[in-house]
């Protein structure tokens, strides 16, 4: 057997799964849903861990804005693909929202497999040029005052974005708030509610 | 937080043998998200009644055998291993042209390289 590079391995992977679907023989959605379900310690939670942290402990939140790298390390993800991390604070004034407009760079051992989504070329182009009307179709409608910087991701940059503690979870503990922060808050097409999104 | 049904994935492996996915504690192990979207896909396509899992299963064994590397807990290993067979089901169904595989990956591989060389992340900054 030809023992292809990584690159090769996965560009054949890519090419695979696209060609299925064009052929009318899988759906991008469906293969989500598998991935979604054998996700565990390597998917979102451990992202949200990090957030978690940041919420409440205001020491590790000025940590993670400046030296997002470190701070994440010191939690233990460490590894392929979050070398070079940037955290991104949501406020009430600003809004942060992540895409890799080449190809599909993404902060895995945080975030987990991304979703079919994030490659798509509709949203990798107009996340760039029409954020507000993407969030909206995503279901996060922004106050026009709110400034949306868009964060493009690169083999050496990923970002994680931090989105804003909801009301109503001050009581919460780090644990508790864990499971309210979802992969898509973390890449900025989703708000957290004080209620699990289930 | 994404719930999904618990998928029952005894169906979808091959316990003690060579073709065993690989687990730790369990829980299977990638190390990197092309392996996990490959592995969603075949499971996908078994589910959809595309084929067999036994038919795949026939493949990756052969693949495995081929390879010279049998009794792998490495995932880019067992991956590669199982990416290899399903090229070789997908041209026993017929699945796609060759030509198209190999057309569609050399595109792919372009924009993979991308993340490498040319990647102005500082262009893009947009309010």
């Amino acid at each position: 057997m030809n023992w292809l590079s990584l690159t090769d391995v996965e560009a054949r992977v890519n090419a695979l799964e696209s060609l299925m679907v064009e052929k009318g023989l899988a759906e991008h959605e469906a293969v989500d849903a598998v991935v979604a379900s054998f996700e565990n310690d390597m998917g979102p939670v451990n992202g949200a861990k990090v957030v978690a942290r940041a919420w409440t402990e205001p020491e590790y939140r000025e940590w993670l804005l400046s030296d997002a790298t470190a701070a994440i390390a010191d939690m233990g993800f460490t590894g392929l693909q979050t070398e070079h991390m940037v955290a991104v604070e949501n406020t009430a004034e600003r809004h942060n929202v992540v895409v890799c407009t080449l190809c599909s760079c993404y902060p895995w051992t945080l975030l987990g497999i991304p979703p079919a989504w994030f490659k798509y070329p509709q949203y990798r182009a107009r996340v760039v040029k029409e954020p507000r009307s993407v969030l909206a179709e995503f279901g996060v409608s922004l106050p026009d005052d709110v400034k949306i910087d868009v964060w493009d991701s690169s083999a050496e940059i990923r970002y994680l974005v931090i989105p804003q503690r909801p009301e109503g979870t001050e009581g919460l503990t780090e644990d508790e708030l864990v499971p309210l922060i979802s992969r898509d808050s973390m890449v900025g097409t989703a708000l957290v509610t004080a209620e699990a999104a289930s | 937080m994404t719930i999904s049904a618990t998928l029952d994935l005894s169906d979808f492996d091959a316990l003690d043998s060579d073709a065993a996915l690989p687990r730790s504690n369990g829980e299977l192990v990638f190390d990197a998200p092309w392996q996990g979207r490959l592995f969603g896909l075949v499971v996908h396509l078994c589910q959809a009644g595309t084929f067999e899992w036994d038919e795949f299963k026939a493949h990756l064994i052969a693949a495995i055998e081929d390879s010279g590397v049998g009794e792998t807990c490495d995932p880019a290993v067992y991956y590669r291993q199982f990416a290899e067979a399903f090229c070789r089901l997908s041209r026993e169904k017929g699945f796609f042209a060759e030509a198209e595989l190999d057309q569609r990956a050399a595109a792919e591989a372009q924009r993979l390289a991308h993340s490498d060389h040319d990647h102005d992340h500082d262009g893009h900054h947009h309010h």
